[in-house]
């Protein structure tokens, strides 16, 4: 990954969304949070479906996503796909490779991304510097990591209805992490077939689920577009608790 | 590719008006079954209405392919 010939870029308010993404777990000093924004980086735009890491790879640089969604796949021997992770914007992708360099999973465009690469040896320098900004990474893949588990039971143990419903419950609170005015109704950026894939469902059965949840109100469909009407009757629906996300709930080390 | 339509019965009619794009018939088939398999496990009283579920396959020319249905006999052997 990496275009060797862009020119290392600071523009610190492309950043900004990352610390955004860390203060909403994370308490950091303005001399730490201005250091993040002074982050070198390389801006790359993919589209839809294209790269970001290839399983098996080394990379440089830990990818930000700046604007759109990733996911992280896995495949099975006979070419099953299972989406593990949906990254939203303000999330770092790939922090991982500081310290496992070798990608043990694929990191691929969702919808069209905008991303900020940045070196791994500006990371290092800035981590080894400041410890509340290594301590809010370390928070950060904590979070991923408690997130994967709640992935583990939704998919594996909840009913579809509940399993969706409790998706876009997550996915509210964490656009919210990030977003400007307090979000409450959203037009989902995924198609049925994308959300079929992160759901472990067929896009069949995605469908029919979309259509109970859309007769309970919860829902409404567009010309196709998934909008949720009502979260707190997706919350009821999914008895959805956010504290596997740890929203506030770290303090500075 | 044909874009093959699900429509299901379990007492009300639900038309599939998005599909799914598969490569043959067979293919059509063994989504249907896997889909029906999908909904009985998340909804299993699903069944004990008297139509049990039936899901009829249409391709994007509109011909009927062909029909899964499902359904609990118990009570016609016991009768």
């Amino acid at each position: 990954m990496g275009e060797p010939h862009a020119p290392e870029r600071r523009d610190g308010h492309l950043l900004r969304i990352l610390v955004k993404k860390l203060l909403s777990h994370s308490l950091l000093p303005a001399e730490d949070r201005q250091a993040i924004e002074a982050l070198p980086f390389t801006v790359r735009t993919l589209e839809a479906n294209e790269s970001i890491v290839r399983e098996g790879s080394r990379t440089d640089s830990c990818a930000i996503l700046l604007s759109g969604f990733a996911f992280r796949a896995k495949l099975s021997a006979e070419g099953g796909r299972q989406i593990v992770a949906l990254k939203t914007p303000g999330d770092p992708l790939d922090l991982q490779s500081l310290f496992l360099p070798t990608a043990d999973h694929s990191l691929q465009a969702l919808t069209r991304v905008e991303l900020a690469l940045v070196p791994h040896r500006a990371w290092n320098a800035l981590l080894a510097a400041r410890p509340a900004v290594a301590r809010a990474v370390v928070v950060d893949v904590l979070i991923e990591g408690s997130i994967g588990r709640e992935w583990l039971l939704n998919i594996g143990r909840r009913d579809a209805r509940t399993r969706v419903a409790h998706f876009l419950c997550e996915l509210v609170h964490r656009l919210n992490r990030v977003a400007l005015d307090r979000i409450e109704t959203l037009e989902v950026p995924l198609t049925q077939e994308q959300l079929a894939d992160l759901m472990g469902l067929t896009p069949v059965h995605i469908n029919r689920t979309l259509k109970a949840l859309e007769g309970e109100g919860a829902v409404a469909r567009v010309a196709r577009r998934l909008h949720i009407a009502d979260l707190d009757r997706l919350a009821e629906i999914a008895s959805f608790s956010s504290l596997y996300l740890h929203g506030h709930d770290a303090q500075a080390g | 590719m044909t874009r093959y339509y699900f429509h299901t019965s379990d007492g009300e009619y639900d038309v599939d008006d998005i599909g799914v794009e598969l490569a043959d018939d067979r293919a059509a088939r063994r989504e249907a079954i896997r889909y029906g398999g999908d909904i009985l496990s998340n909804e299993p009283d699903l069944l004990s209405n008297a139509h049990g579920l039936r899901i009829d396959v249409t391709d994007d020319r509109d011909a009927h392919c062909f029909a899964i249905v499902i359904r609990v006999v118990s009570d016609l052997i016991t009768a």
